[in-house]
């Protein structure tokens, strides 16, 4: 079952319309409108991707805090519509280099442009970044990539848009020449790891991708090969092998080879996209181990130590790793702690492979008269490696047990966010990355980089009694 | 979009190129609006004499920009339209976009382009030709349809696909504009032959815009077996959208033979490999729709998919998983145990939206098994304890959920939910509450376990008037024997009658009290009394006062008589050995779930609704297309002569059965059924049932009995004996059992060995037998033995009953089957025979779907 798009639109996160086009004429007026509120003001939790409001059905993703949405009124299927929007997403950050609302404003030509071509009376027509050069004449407006430091360094920090060369009219000769053979490619692993209170690793999978970016003159056919002795499928492979329980494939790949050599072959499509798709399940070691221990000093205090091992290598380090511990509603502290979430939030710039870090938290419940918070806390400042933080929590005031009994409850999970550069935890390899036969003279930069990183990496707060 | 404006519009000029930038305050902004619009129209008509073009390009890039913006710009369509003539396609393009935006508002002045249109739609440039026909054809205006048609059919034969694949775009366009102009101008066959074309993005509009004009009439496209061939052939050709388009072709397609079905589903598995997850579903689609046919083959489709749809899930991209996710629990209704071992998989993240938490969570309940329910029900109580309160609620209400399917982990659960009740945090202890009332319901001889330490809970629950209410609920409902101190807990609330706000606490607690005084008089004679005297001044609600006054003079008049109508016959018979199959909510459920299983891949899975409730009729597809779903696959395969699998029609059939009606032992029978029964056993298929079923938009399968009937041949006959087609609405009294039972002779006696015992009693097994036309008349299980009473009754009359006895030690099952016949048959040994066989064969397949054999 199929059905067209009525409208599609882009909107800023505070809700301006940046882009928005009208298919059939059956969408209504205010549509954009209409998203943005109800997105923001849904009454439980955060909206679904897919709803349904005043007769029209609205589809939407979020992308670097802009909004695309899409409605229809056909019922068409909702996988393939957030797929579309996904594609169109990419397509202009192909185009426009970055993605965000300073981009699109500047591109809108190039966005609207880009738009007709893809969509036709409100169906998907060419979404490949490659064919739509053909049909697309306006020039990107380069704009600087926002510096977000968040996130782990994208593929290409280039300012240049992959496409700013090979237009047929419109394209100057000037940055024609200067374009480099280049190709980077990306070994990415999410790891989701659960431990228990006690330590024991309670579910842990590696969502991975092989993510490539071409900036290939001529998309020449690429082999790339993985390790020889990888395994699909649960249960199979022997000692050492690299165990895959599934993986998918981006549409230009074709695995003639695949089963014989373990190789991939593919004309790169221009722009950022992702090769193969894996997903294991099997045991793997986790590159952190989180030990928390909770101890009740007194009746009004607890006192947390968190203990945290890198288990990489001495030549690996962990980046940007931050691990955040929730704290006891009623608390009130200084430093680290961020009262309005709640949390302890300990921030450790590289930590470096085989070593172990310490953070102990003291926390002081307030006991005695209702809002009798004691808030001369000392406000210890949280460094790490062995020193100490100290809290205190004030509130109503239940008899001291409870009071604990609940308080600990509220501690944990601890949640810690890092990326290890250089590191993969399952052992996948790119074993080599070629131009075939045909084109031997042609020689490309080829970037191969690995890394890994959290993408929920929890430790539960073990409270006694519990398992 | 008038409120966010200001703000964007100033933002906006700084934008673009070449124009000074004015910082107004608001107040001046409407004037300063025009003022600009007026200032463009100026520089547009400089322009025409100027002749620079990038000059041109930006201020035409300006009027885009402010029509973006919701700002009225079409005072400049004159102008506009005389800057189309250029030879700088980005120009060009602006003008279309504009052109398309504003003509319908300026349809005379749109006619002025026509020419420029026209003379485009023939130039050499094929990016031109194409550009200007789309452009020409979204205008959206019907005094073009004229001018409209020629340049459209020179397209459809152009040298560029490019051209070509606009062209057939713009025939959908021109149907909505005129549906009789295109309906007459014979572009439907024009289509079915550019099907052929050689470009796939031609071929795959010629689907798109096919599927589109005879939605409403024919219900899309006709598949035939060459357009299907034709099509998988070139599989490979085709981008991700064009591949969906085919695949729904191939999900209406019925094989010929069980080879082509395997053909078929071997070219499209690699397609399961692809990224892309609206691909991957509607691959699944097609698996599922083809394997409906070969019902052994069902089980292997969902493990088949089973690992692909994890890997898309796991992407990385929340609103895909979203999708695939609720699809997932569509799928694990229909597929029970493939997806358990798999449970950690749906464990939720914590930085995860919570729409995916949601729905995750909702599945982890129904995927629990025996093995793996203490690892979900550990992970779920974690959960419990969330800061956001929905996810909380929702994990309580599925542990809840899992101790209703899984009786043995029954007591396991309820000792962890009485160990939330000591939790002092959000919305936990109330939602517990009222999960605990619901598993007492289903499990009342566990009351000895939550009760006592519910007491401390009355209090606690004060703000949540329907966790006080189910409170109560339990106190009068269990508090007799086993529970001394019910009373006691009901005192405190009496005595502060007044300082109760709700309406809802009060209804219950007048309930709960006089139930108690029945149990345990002695000590509620007093609190009864000075409850109603309360009550029945009480005029804050009318339901309180005269539910109050309607106990009073009840126990005034008799009290007898007022036990009876209070305690119910329930606590009459306190030994009754039948157990309620399944709660009235989820049966209904089933039927639901089985729509939605027919627009599987579409809104209608997320929603949760069949699409005819939340799709206006001009976008619906016709209905009798609908029927093509997987579950009348069956009936075109028995059609077409291959009756080998003779038990596909009836699947076919009953899946759109109501699973509702008589519960074994249970009366539920309503008037408007017991009209349209057939003791007699008549032939007529019972029409006002399809009424009943309120399966109108799943139609023609309830039709096609009424066909065979109206004209009953003698092949048509054997058709229907063959595929055992029973009457949904038939139902047998004990007696006429027992009778029937000791005169009949025995028809067949077969045994099977099973591999595990039906866990949960027999509620599953007797529920999925009803949902195929077996009702149960009466189950029960004995110390070595379980042991069902089953009839049903055929179309033409025919009567069957059937003794089953499960051995529990050797896990044998053994079926005695006898059969009355109707007044209405001739004789014939040999059609009894075959229906005999066809009755055994389907509850043999109904044992292997519940997989106990």
């Amino acid at each position: 079952m199929s059905g067209a798009m009525s409208s599609f639109f882009i909107l800023s996160p505070r809700g301006d319309t940046i882009i928005s086009r009208d298919f059939r004429g059956d969408s209504l007026p205010n549509a954009a409108e209409l998203l943005f509120r109800k997105v923001k003001f849904w009454d439980k939790g955060d909206a679904p991707p897919v709803f349904h409001l005043d007769g029209l059905n609205f589809v939407y993703v979020r992308k670097n805090g802009l909004l695309f949405g899409a409605t229809t009124r056909f019922n068409v299927s909702p996988s393939t519509t957030v797929e579309l929007l996904n594609r169109m997403a990419k397509v202009f950050k192909d185009y426009c280099g970055v993605l965000s609302e300073e981009s699109i404003r500047k591109n809108f030509i190039l966005v609207y442009e880009l738009l007709d071509e893809m969509m036709d009376f409100g169906y998907a027509q060419a979404t490949s970044t490659e064919s739509l050069k053909n049909h697309v004449y306006n020039e990107p407006i380069v704009v600087e990539s926002a510096k977000s430091n968040l996130r782990m360094p994208k593929i290409n920090s280039k300012t240049t848009p992959s496409t700013a060369v090979h237009k047929p009219i419109t394209i100057s000769a000037q940055s024609g020449g200067k374009q480099k053979n280049e190709i980077f490619v990306d070994i990415l692993e999410r790891l989701n790891v659960l431990f228990s209170g006690s330590g024991y690793i309670i579910n842990s999978t590696i969502d991975g991708c092989i993510q490539m970016k071409s900036y290939l003159s001529g998309n020449p056919e690429l082999k790339l090969a993985l390790n020889s002795d990888l395994v699909i499928g649960k249960g199979g492979g022997g000692y050492g092998a690299v165990v895959l329980d599934d993986c998918n494939f981006h549409e230009c790949v074709r695995l003639d080879e695949f089963e014989s050599s373990r190789t991939l072959s593919f004309f790169p499509p221009d722009g950022e996209f992702i090769l193969l798709n894996y997903r294991i399940t099997g045991e793997f070691r986790a590159p952190f181990r989180i030990f928390p221990t909770v101890d009740e000093v007194s009746p009004y205090k607890v006192e947390m130590t968190l203990m945290i091992r890198a288990d990489i290598p001495e030549s690996n380090y962990g980046a940007n790793v931050q691990v955040r511990v929730p704290m006891p509603r009623s608390a009130i502290a200084t430093s680290e702690y961020n009262a309005s979430e709640k949390r302890v939030v300990w921030n450790i710039k590289k930590f470096p492979g085989a070593t172990e870090q310490t953070l102990s938290i003291k926390i002081t419940l307030a006991g005695g008269g209702v809002g009798g918070s004691s808030t001369s806390s000392s406000g210890g400042s949280l460094v790490n490696s062995g020193s100490t933080g100290s809290m205190s929590a004030g509130g109503t005031a239940p008899p001291p047990g409870q009071l604990i009994g609940s308080a600990r409850k509220e501690i944990g999970p601890v949640s810690m966010s890092f990326e290890i550069p250089m590191y993969n935890v399952s052992n996948l390899q790119v074993r080599y990355l070629r131009i075939s036969e045909q084109q031997k003279s042609y020689n490309p930069y080829r970037w191969v980089r690995y890394v890994t990183q959290a993408s929920s990496f929890v430790c539960r707060v073990g409270t006694g009694s519990e398992r | 979009m008038s409120a966010p404006l200001p703000q964007s519009r100033q933002s906006h000029p700084s934008t673009l190129p070449g124009q000074h930038q004015q910082q107004n305050p608001p107040a001046y902004f409407v004037d300063t609006k025009k003022g600009e619009v007026s200032e463009l129209k100026q520089l547009l008509k400089t322009l025409a004499v100027e002749r620079d073009p990038k000059r041109k390009r930006d201020v035409i890039k300006k009027v885009i920009a402010y029509m973006t913006l919701g700002i009225d710009v079409s005072r400049l369509f004159t102008e506009m339209v005389l800057a189309i003539e250029t030879r700088d396609l980005v120009v060009k393009k602006m003008v279309y976009l504009y052109l398309c935006n504003y003509a319908h508002a300026k349809p005379d002045l749109a006619l002025m382009c026509v020419n420029t249109l026209q003379r485009d739609c023939s130039a050499d440039d094929p990016m031109v030709r194409g550009l200007a026909l789309r452009a020409l054809c979204s205008l959206r205006l019907p005094s073009m349809l004229e001018y409209i048609s020629a340049p459209l059919r020179r397209a459809l034969t152009d040298q560029s696909p490019y051209v070509r694949k606009t062209g057939v775009m713009g025939i959908l366009k021109l149907f909505h504009l005129a549906p009789d102009v295109a309906r007459s101008a014979n572009f439907v066959d024009l289509l079915y032959n550019m099907i052929q074309d050689p470009d796939p993005h031609v071929v795959t509009n010629c689907l798109i815009v096919l599927g589109e004009m005879l939605a409403a009439e024919e219900g899309g496209m006709a598949v035939n077996q060459p357009l299907i061939l034709h099509l998988l052939g070139r599989l490979g050709e085709f981008n991700e959208w064009g591949l969906t388009q085919i695949l729904a072709l191939v999900a209406k397609y019925h094989p010929a033979d069980e080879e082509e079905l395997f053909t078929i589903m071997n070219l499209l598995d690699p397609v399961l490999r692809t990224s892309n997850s609206g691909v991957v579903l509607s691959t699944i689609k097609c698996f599922l729709h083809l394997a409906t046919a070969v019902p052994d083959l069902q089980p292997q489709v969902y493990l088949r998919v089973k690992a692909p749809l994890l890997t898309l899930m796991a992407g990385g991209n929340p609103e895909v998983e979203y999708c695939i996710l609720k699809h997932l629990e569509a799928m694990v209704h229909r597929a029970p145990g493939v997806f358990d071992d798999e449970y950690r998989q749906l464990y939720v993240r914590y930085n995860e939206p919570t729409f995916v938490k949601y729905e995750k969570i909702d599945i982890l309940a129904i995927i629990a098994n025996e093995e793996t329910v203490g690892d979900i029900v550990a992970e779920l109580a974690e959960y419990a304890t969330d800061v956001d309160q929905e996810v909380s609620r929702r994990s309580i209400r599925a542990i809840g959920n899992i101790a209703f399917r899984l009786p043995s982990a029954a007591g396991m659960i309820l000792e962890r939910l009485v160990g939330f009740l000591d939790v002092d945090m959000n919305s936990i202890r109330p939602e517990t509450i009222l999960v605990m009332r619901d598993i007492l319901r289903r499990y009342p001889e566990r009351k000895a376990e939550a009760l006592p330490r519910l007491q401390s809970c009355m209090r606690r629950v004060d703000n949540h008037p329907e966790a006080q209410a189910a409170l109560i609920w339990m106190t009068g409902e269990y508090g007799g024997k086993n529970f001394p101190e019910g009373p006691y807990l009901l005192e405190p609330l009496i005595d502060s009658y007044a300082t109760i706000s709700s309406a809802l606490v009060k209804l219950s607690l007048l309930t709960a009290a006089i139930k108690l005084f029945f149990k345990r008089p002695p000590e509620m004679q007093s609190m009864l009394g000075r409850l109603l005297a309360a009550a029945t001044n009480d005029l804050t609600s009318q339901d309180v006062h005269d539910r109050a006054l309607l106990y009073y003079r009840l126990l005034v008049a008799d009290v007898e008589a007022a036990k009876r109508v209070v305690l119910g016959e329930h606590e009459v018979d306190v030994n009754r050995t039948t157990i309620v199959g399944t709660f009235a909510e989820e049966r209904d459920m089933t039927t639901l779930r089985d729509k939605l299983f027919g627009e599987f891949n579409t809104l209608a899975v997320i929603y949760g609704k069949p699409s005819s409730q939340f799709v206006s009729p001009s976008y619906r597809i016709k209905p009798a297309e609908t029927s093509l779903t997987p579950f009348m696959m069956g009936v075109q395969i028995g059609d077409s002569g291959n009756n080998g699998n003779n038990l596909l029609d009836l699947h076919a059939d009953d899946s759109l059965l109501p699973a509702g009606g008589v519960e074994c032992g249970v009366e539920s029978e309503s008037p408007s059924r017991a009209g349209s029964t057939n003791p007699e056993g008549s032939t007529a298929y019972t029409g006002p049932s399809s009424d009943l079923l309120d399966m109108s938009d799943m139609g023609v399968s309830l039709a096609v009995p009424t066909d065979r009937i109206t004209t009953p041949s003698a092949s048509q006959q054997d058709f229907c004996t063959s595929t055992l087609a029973l009457i949904d609405s038939f139902r047998m009294e004990p007696e006429t059992f027992q009778h029937l039972w000791a005169e009949l002779p025995e028809s067949i006696s077969y045994n099977v060995d099973l591999k595990v015992l039906p866990t949960d009693g027999l509620s599953t097994l007797e529920t999925s037998l009803l949902s195929r036309g077996i009702k149960c008349l009466a189950s029960g299980e004995l110390t070595d033995v379980f042991k069902l009473f089953l009839y049903g009754q055929h179309e033409l009359g025919r009567l069957y009953l059937i003794q089953i006895l499960i051995h529990k030690l050797s896990k044998r099952l053994n079926l005695t089957l006898k059969i009355g016949r109707s007044e209405m048959e001739s004789e014939g040994d040999d059609g009894k025979d075959r229906s005999a066989n066809a009755v055994v064969e389907l509850i043999t397949q109904v044992l292997s779907s519940l997989h106990l054999s």
